[in-house]
């Protein structure tokens, strides 16, 4: 009897112990659970509990996001009826089927795997982290809905998208000639052009004054040095919009005429006073005689040899030559600039600026030249959203392809139309088939169109920006969430989070949450458009010290001493003695030891 | 009977595994089963736990446990700098800095050919609250209060000014702080023994770039220093920093005004000033900004052995055990103990100069040249010999002094995490934890072991 009395006491012993409920025990606090107390010494015993440490969880940005995400679920689940009403009855019926799949998927499983079905399909379900197939399904047609609903809202909005981006991206379809400058190893204020180089570009300025269209320069890869793709689309680049991968310093010549010209670009644009105050200049008849002349000259030294024309050590003296100093005074402004025209420019290619007749294109818009790290850009700005009315439309409607990637053959002179039209043919309406892909090189069919457009779109969408901001489809979600819960709430289609004390706070704080995010984000685009201007408003200031005159060079003496680097006349023409040579080679640019 | 014991065991067994089996004890809030609107709040609450962890309510129960201990009150002082310090480090973030500043420009261009400021540049407060906020920080708006003073955020320590308000100080800070200090009092209470092995040295040094350009004058500038600071004329090593300093300041200035003019006729200067990457004007004005900017001087601090202090070889040196030996050679004892200094304080610890290297033309050797050619000036305090052989009595001493180093060497203890083995389960007993969770019951027993098993 002991012996069982004994066994009994034992056993209970170790269930006892076995149980792991030993130490934990409920409580109550007025009502509210307790997680757990605390006693301090001397005093009596805190609780802590389950209200006070959720509510704590609750109330940062981890329970904002887990409020929101409830919220959004509510949201898509109605929004779906009122994007498209066929569309629930559509993405039921696929799941069912998906279902059906997956319960046979389940049975193959089993069997390979030789367990029976219902333990195949409760591993599978874990695996889903759900527990019964009607919780599968349901997450399942959740997600289609919510995939449905954020496809059909931006193609419902589309338009709306497209109106904000052209507001705020400041998209521009551009057309360009390059003529290269291959020795891009100086600052960009000292650059150094080969005569070769100075002589293509020579020629794109006459031809431009003379009235050569410019399309059909922009095709001629003896002309221009764009990329072959570039030169197939009649010399496009595609659309530039503030966020695209331009250098700064082509954005900016771009920008810099849009912000002089139509008051509404410079917000959008988000010029710096410093560029706005930046001129632009007129590249008159008379600089590129200078350069023709300076191109045309045998430049020597002191004793009468021609000085090289090298890259290599010693090259300093190219930096000397005329050629050199004509084209960093007279054209490497770093401004963007227009051409003047002659009397051999057409009428119908001439735009009076300022009381200045400059080259234009058929439609009468200045032909832009600017330098930039590549070379000596020409450009001109096709469907700039600034002056045409309607050009939103032109991004959104399809039906206005033809305005993107075909040439109406109109106005076009009878050679650049044959130019073309053997190159790609004519469509039936006229127009010079596939011609002028700009939305991007190589796209030159519509849902090719549309996409490229829609890729830029929805990265505005996102708040995406340049490759320093990545875009987030998060903020597409506050999109729509925004659309659809002041309206969904107040037809009572969803609860919201209801009007009780608590329902209102964490409203208030899901739409802080938001506000937040956005205004974050809105803060890092603002300072990424800062830094872009702003970095090279500098490095642009500094050219403008170094055009300084000289005055410091003890080894310049006479009329030397007053003249600046940049007048070749002086600097040539000048009688050095063998001293002042020396030390003005070793010094050059007034102590400036560039390039040793 | 026999046959009693024979029914009750197995109803027992029953009993007590259907206690076992009982639903385990959840403390859940009073809305836990109810919806929001269309939000079922035990979906949002499960997920907030899922992704706070178990850890999060531990850390607030160790957080209510601190301010039991009366931290909160009794080590405002420290609170206070601890936040202060924190805050610096924050503005000094470079996600909240502005680099289009430049302020600091001595000659009015830019630094830097390319327009970017690599260096330099200001705190944006508008930057730094948008992103609290998006971590889920509440705070004022920026620009219109003082958001980065801790006194004036929280008024009183541990409780929120209601003009300025802050959460990233008064509550996430302000929780970290009080928690370290948590820690820092379990090694004062627990772990008194590691004052004795610890084995810290409190080291304050500056050094001076040896220019060989300009010998002489140099070189009379070090045995100035040295003299200095061997005849204890109250020079600080602050002081020698900023001579050397506006010294090599001075030196730079020379030298660029001299470009460009015949003394300069071998390039020697424009070469070393003018960098062929940036215009001339801002070549030199790197060169000055750099030499305006050296820092020569670094302040007091606590250092282990396992500590770098400028590299392996001051460090070894340093940390020689025989440094405590004014015999030694290698030491040079520049004051006895219990000197008074100049403003009359007594002096408890003295202060060393380390003999290693004998520089030439001087005939001091109290200073160590290390191998790239720099001279370090050293003041280091041996933190044992001022704790002494009865650490309790250092302890519990009201020595101001004292005090101040019992906390400075109990937070350098906390940097080893070994020193804190046990820490969280020693406040888990002494506050006698009673759970009512079994989830949490169960992560506290698997990662504090607590309770123990008797």
């Amino acid at each position: 009897m002991k012996k069982t009395a004994f066994s009994l006491a034992l056993l209970l012993g170790v269930l006892v112990t076995g149980c792991s409920t030993k130490v934990v025990t409920p409580k109550k606090d007025n009502g509210k659970d307790v997680v757990v107390d605390f006693t301090p010494e001397g005093s009596g015993v805190s609780n802590i509990t389950a209200d006070d440490l959720y509510d704590d969880f609750l109330s940062g940005n981890i329970g904002s996001s887990l409020v929101f995400d409830q919220l959004y679920k509510a949201i898509v689940n109605k929004a779906i009826d009122d994007l498209d009403s066929t569309s629930r009855a559509i993405l039921e019926q696929e799941v069912k089927q998906e279902m059906i799949d997956w319960v046979q998927d389940a049975k193959d499983q089993a069997s390979s795997n030789g367990v029976s079905k219902d333990v195949m399909i409760d591993q599978l379900l874990e695996q889903e982290g759900v527990k019964t197939q009607k919780e599968l399904e349901k997450k399942k047609l959740d997600a289609k809905i919510q995939t449905a609903v954020e496809e059909k809202y931006y193609e419902q909005n589309r338009g709306e998208f497209i109106k904000n981006y052209v507001a705020e991206y400041a998209p521009v379809h551009i057309r360009g000639i390059l003529v290269k400058i291959t020795n891009n190893s100086d600052p960009l204020f000292l650059r150094q052009i080969s005569e070769t180089e100075g002589k293509k570009l020579l020629n794109v300025f006459t031809q431009l004054q003379h009235g050569t269209e410019f399309i059909k320069l922009a095709s001629n890869s003896q002309v221009s040095d764009h990329a072959a793709s570039q030169l197939t689309a009649g010399g496009s680049l595609g659309i530039m919009d503030i966020t695209t991968g331009f250098n700064s310093e082509f954005k900016l010549g771009v920008y810099s005429y849009l912000a002089s010209e139509y008051p509404a670009a410079e917000a959008i644009t988000r010029i710096s006073a410093d560029s706005k105050a930046r001129n632009i200049e007129v590249i008159t008849t008379a600089d590129i005689d200078a350069l023709t002349d300076a191109i045309e000259r045998k430049e020597k030294d002191k004793n009468g040899k021609d000085i090289i024309d090298s890259t290599k050590k010693g090259a300093y003296q190219t930096s000397l030559i005329a050629r050199n100093i004509v084209f960093n005074q007279r054209f490497n402004s770093h401004s963007v600039s227009y051409l003047a025209a002659t009397v051999d420019t057409p009428s119908a290619l001439r735009k009076t600026i300022g009381g200045v007749d400059v080259v234009a294109n058929k439609s009468g818009d200045p032909i832009l030249v600017l330098v930039d790290e590549n070379g000596v850009q020409f450009i001109y700005l096709e469907n700039n959203p600034f002056i045409e009315p309607s050009a939103t439309e032109h991004y959104y409607s399809e039906s206005a392809d033809k305005v993107y990637y075909s040439i109406q053959t109109e106005g076009y002179q009878p050679e650049t139309k044959e130019h073309f039209e053997d190159v790609a043919g004519v469509n039936n309406d006229g127009h010079i088939k596939s011609m002028v892909p700009f939305v991007s090189q190589g796209y030159n069919d519509k849902s090719n169109r549309k996409a490229t457009v829609d890729t830029q779109v929805k990265n505005f969408v996102n708040k995406g920006f340049t490759s320093s901001i990545s875009a987030s489809d998060t903020f597409y979600k506050y999109s729509i969430f925004d659309k659809y819960y002041t309206s969904l709430k107040a037809t009572e289609d969803i609860e919201g989070l209801g009007t009780s004390e608590k329902g209102l706070k964490l409203e208030a704080q899901v739409l802080s949450y938001m506000a937040n995010a956005r205004a974050n984000r809105n803060l890092l685009i603002a300072d990424a458009y800062e830094d872009l201007w702003e970095g090279l408003d500098k490095t642009i200031a500094l050219q403008d010290t170094f055009f300084a005159p000289i005055t410091s060079n003890p080894f310049v003496s006479g009329a030397l001493a007053t003249i600046t680097h940049a007048r070749p006349e002086e600097l040539l023409d000048m009688t050095w003695t063998d001293d002042e040579f020396e030390h003005y080679s070793k010094f050059r640019y007034a102590g400036f030891a560039y390039g040793n | 009977m026999k046959k009693l014991t024979k029914i009750i065991a197995p109803l027992a067994l029953l009993v007590l595994l259907a206690g076992c089996t009982t639903k385990e004890i959840e403390a859940r809030p009073s809305d836990y089963n109810e919806t929001l609107g269309d939000a079922i709040l035990k979906d949002v609450y499960d997920s907030a736990l899922t992704q706070k962890g178990y850890s999060a309510m531990a850390e607030e129960l160790l957080y209510r446990i601190a301010l039991a201990e009366k931290i909160d009150t009794e080590r405002l002082d420290t609170i206070i700098k601890r936040l202060e310090d924190k805050v610096t480090t924050f503005q000094k973030d470079a996600t909240y800095i502005d680099f289009g500043d430049y302020e600091k420009n001595p000659a009015g261009t830019d630094y830097f050919a390319d327009g970017k400021e690599r260096e330099y540049g200001t705190f944006k407060e508008e930057k730094a609250v948008a992103k609290l906020r998006v971590d889920g920080e509440t705070l004022s708006d920026a620009g219109t209060l003082n958001l980065w003073n801790p006194e004036e955020v929280l008024k009183e320590v541990g409780k929120p000014n209601p003009a300025v308000v802050n959460t990233y100080i008064s509550r996430t800070l302000y929780r970290q702080v009080v928690r370290d200090l948590l820690n820092e009092d379990y090694i004062i209470e627990k772990k008194s023994s590691y004052f004795k092995t610890s084995q810290f040295r409190r080291v304050e040094y500056t050094h001076v770039d040896f220019v060989s350009d300009d010998q002489i004058e140099a070189t009379n500038r070090l045995y100035g220093y040295e003299k200095s600071l061997m005849e204890n004329d109250g020079t600080t090593l602050e002081d020698i920093e900023a001579d050397w300093q506006a010294y090599k300041v001075g030196i730079v200035n020379d030298e660029i005004a001299k470009i460009g003019t015949i003394d300069d006729e071998d390039q020697t200067y424009s070469n070393k000033y003018l960098d062929g990457v940036n215009l001339p004007e801002v070549s030199k004005n790197i060169a000055r900004k750099n030499a305006d900017e050296a820092e020569y001087y670094v302040e007091t601090k606590l250092y282990a052995n396992t500590d770098t202090i400028v590299n392996s070889t001051i460090t070894s040196r340093i940390f020689t055990s025989s440094i405590g030996s004014s015999t030694n050679k290698d030491l040079y004892l520049i004051e006895d103990q219990n000197k008074t200094d100049n403003e009359g304080n007594t002096v408890t610890e003295p202060y060393y100069f380390l003999k290693t290297y004998v520089v030439e033309p001087l005939p001091i050797d109290s200073i160590i040249q290390d191998e790239a050619g720099t001279f370090y000036f050293v003041r280091l305090q041996i933190v044992n010999n001022i704790i002494g052989s009865n650490v309790d009595e250092f302890l519990a001493s009201d020595d101001a002094e004292k005090v101040q180093l019992k906390w400075d060497v109990a937070e350098k203890l906390t940097e080893k995490s070994s020193n804190l083995a046990g820490n969280i389960l020693y406040y888990l007993n002494k506050y006698k934890i009673g759970l009512h969770d079994q989830a949490f019951a169960d992560y506290l027993k698997e990662t504090y072991s607590y309770p123990e098993e008797d």
